[in-house]
């Protein structure tokens, strides 16, 4: 094998191995990995810049941190897909004009839902994506996106598991009009789980 | 086997079946894009989402390279409608980032030996989702209409069904169609 299927590879027994369900691990059920989340190779860094400004979602467990840091860029740390009008909110408050929905397994937002504007969020330049390792993860959304577009956050149903997106929108975002994913519409691909 | 669900809880089973099928995933996906980088990063989805999706074989739907073509077809196909709509997500595994230039020069090539079916692959836009799916599984990747019903969980009659309409449609457009349009298998419904 190259060594890229070779180092592949590796990485993919770690996955297996690193499955809670089928371990019998008991971890808290907003703590398995059923988002998908980059870095398999490395925590991801989050800008070192960090200003105090955190606005933490409140309740027994935080579902997540809105971070503002000094050079004009905001880090999330989400533990948990819920509140997302709370995540949207705090966003709103540190000068992100957001839009986040996160929907149940297998539902979708009915396309087109908005229009994309002319660049990805959180280019590679600009964003970092990561798993930390207390299986929460944290993305930095960059300082330069045009006023009047709306980052946009939602999560990518599929299979029994689900991703969470970033897109950028141009101007604002129209309500999502929840619709049943199509079958085999995995958020990585994979077909629907039938059993 | 019987099931795969191994494939989720046993390392050494999955390497198993890595080992066995990871060309051809490579070679599926070569034949659909042309960028090294993405294509190493859509294998690595491809595994990743076999690995999600184990406790969804069945062995009554057929072999599991039968199984594996259609989790990849779903994958490219999602990485098209993520271009499409400038989204970006969240990777599990970035295949690229495993890529050095050794590598590069492997992937270029196997992606350079699949031109030709790039092409059909790009033909066939336009057609309905369906039809599609089974002429590209047929055409591109040389299964027959049953196994491209097994992949995309459909029964062998509406497989050749699909498989006769995309033809048909796809001759009343392309004339010749220039890639398997004469190799594709006669319909028999």
């Amino acid at each position: 094998m190259t060594n890229f299927e070779e180092r592949l590879l590796v990485e993919l027994r770690g996955r297996v191995a690193d499955l809670p369900a089928d371990r019998g691990r008991r971890r808290p059920l907003w703590r398995r990995p059923r988002l998908a989340v980059a870095g398999g190779l490395a925590v991801a860094a989050v800008a070192a810049a960090t200003v105090g400004v955190v606005f933490l979602s409140t309740g027994t467990q935080a579902a997540y941190a809105v971070t503002k840091n000094a050079d004009g860029t905001v880090t999330v740390e989400i533990d948990s897909l819920t509140d997302a009008a709370g995540l949207q909110a705090n966003l709103q408050a540190a000068g992100v004009n957001a839009v986040v929905e996160y929907l149940p397994t297998g539902k979708m937002c009915r396309e087109p839902w908005f229009t994309p504007a002319g660049r990805a969020a959180g280019g590679e330049s600009s964003g970092s994506v990561g798993k930390n390792s207390d299986g929460s993860f944290s993305f930095t959304i960059s300082n330069d996106i045009p006023a009047g577009d709306t980052l946009v956050i939602s999560t990518q149903s599929g299979d029994g598991s689900q991703a969470l997106g970033m897109a950028i929108a141009q101007g604002t975002v129209p309500p999502c009009q929840v619709v049943d994913a199509p079958a085999g519409s995995g958020p990585l691909g994979g077909p629907p789980v039938s059993g | 086997m019987q099931e795969l669900t191994e494939l989720r809880s046993d390392p050494d089973a999955f390497e198993r079946f890595y080992r066995r099928h990871v060309e051809a995933v490579q070679r599926f996906v070569a034949r659909r894009v042309s960028d090294p980088y993405v294509a190493a990063d859509l294998t690595a989805d491809v595994f990743v989402a076999v690995i999600e999706s184990a406790g969804s074989y069945r062995r009554s739907r057929g072999e599991p390279a039968a199984w594996l073509f259609g989790i990849a077809r779903n994958v490219v196909a999602g990485e098209h409608r993520r271009k499409a709509k400038e989204l970006r997500t969240v990777a599990q595994i970035r295949g690229r980032e495993l890529v050095d230039e050794e590598d590069l020069a492997a992937l270029q090539e196997r992606i350079d030996s699949e031109a030709g079916a790039r092409e059909l692959y790009r033909e066939l836009d336009g057609l309905p989702a369906g039809e599609r799916a089974v002429l590209e599984l047929v055409a591109l990747d040389g299964l027959s209409a049953v196994e491209a019903g097994h992949a995309l969980g459909i029964g062998a009659v509406a497989a050749r069904v699909r498989l006769h309409r995309a033809r048909r449609r796809l001759q009343s457009r392309l004339d010749p169609l220039d890639l398997g349009a004469n190799d594709l298998p006669e319909v028999t419904t």
